[in-house]
């Protein structure tokens, strides 16, 4: 298992974790961890802390995700990078579109 | 069979040098790890330890792009919605497993001397080329790995139409 997921008790708020390599292989795992909560909940959270590595394809996928969270800054919140994933997401400037924490 | 070529390694007691390089070709490329086959390469370059985060990542960066781009010409464009994305990567598959020509190199050269030392990195392919300058929009879900490559090695240039993409790090 490569993505964990987790829902708050009053269902607000969706923490995902990713473990190991978050790249295009584990695409269609990512997705379903959030398509199938129904409503959509208000928070999303993705934990990094057991992230080793992050690429392109990823950085695509958390976009996603924020899409469909309504596309604000607000809604996705990444915590626990590690310092080379933290690297790549600064240089995609993601902590001017996520909470960062 | 993947041609693996270590054309040489050479090292004294401060300094090291070496060239590696796989070329993949047709049916080879439908399974094709290669990224972890540089980094076991690269493993006993001394001084790039500190690097490897980074080393992983413009390996996997520009041996995407050959590969998807490159030889089986997927478009991006798909990527903007999860449904989309998906098709992108169902394309990606469809084409691998039909795959029968295009052909992918890599080439790794270094040399370190007295801690400080500079890799080179080689990814060529059979495609048609790309014309760089291209940037995605902020919230395009694809369209960075050129930018991660450049931020993350020392420099960043491609010939041949683009069908040669060569990336250095230096350390010290």
């Amino acid at each position: 298992m490569t993505i964990l997921t987790r829902l708050s008790r009053d269902n607000a708020t969706l923490t995902i974790d990713v473990v190991g390599r978050f790249d295009y292989r584990v695409h269609a795992e990512f997705r379903r961890a959030y398509e199938a909560v129904s409503p959509t909940p208000e928070r999303v959270v993705v934990d990094l802390a057991q992230t080793d590595f992050i690429d392109s394809s990823a950085l695509g996928m958390l976009l996603l995700l924020r899409q469909h969270c309504g596309g604000d800054d607000t809604c996705v919140t990444l915590v626990n990078a590690k310092p080379a994933v933290a690297r790549v997401l600064g240089v995609a400037a993601f902590p001017q579109m996520f909470q960062v924490a | 069979m993947a041609r693996v070529a270590t054309v040489t390694v050479r090292a004294q007691r401060k300094r090291a040098s070496g060239r590696w390089s796989l070329e993949l070709a047709g049916r080879e490329l439908r399974h094709a790890e290669p990224v972890s086959a540089c980094m076991r390469a690269l493993a006993a370059v001394p001084g790039l330890v500190e690097n490897r985060a980074a080393l992983r990542l413009v390996i996997t960066e520009l041996w995407t792009n050959a590969l998807e781009h490159g030889v089986l010409r997927c478009n991006s464009s798909l990527k903007c919605s999860p449904a989309g994305f998906e098709a992108y990567y169902d394309q990606r598959r469809r084409r691998l497993q039909r795959l029968a020509a295009g052909w992918i190199r890599i080439r790794l050269a270094w040399n370190s001397r007295s801690g400080r030392g500079a890799l080179a990195i080689e990814v060529e392919d059979s495609g048609r080329g790309f014309r760089r300058g291209w940037r995605a929009r902020a919230v395009a879900p694809f369209g960075r790995g050129i930018a991660l490559v450049e931020a993350h090695s020392d420099s960043l240039s491609y010939s041949r139409g683009g069908r040669r993409a060569r990336a250095t790090f230096l350390w010290r």
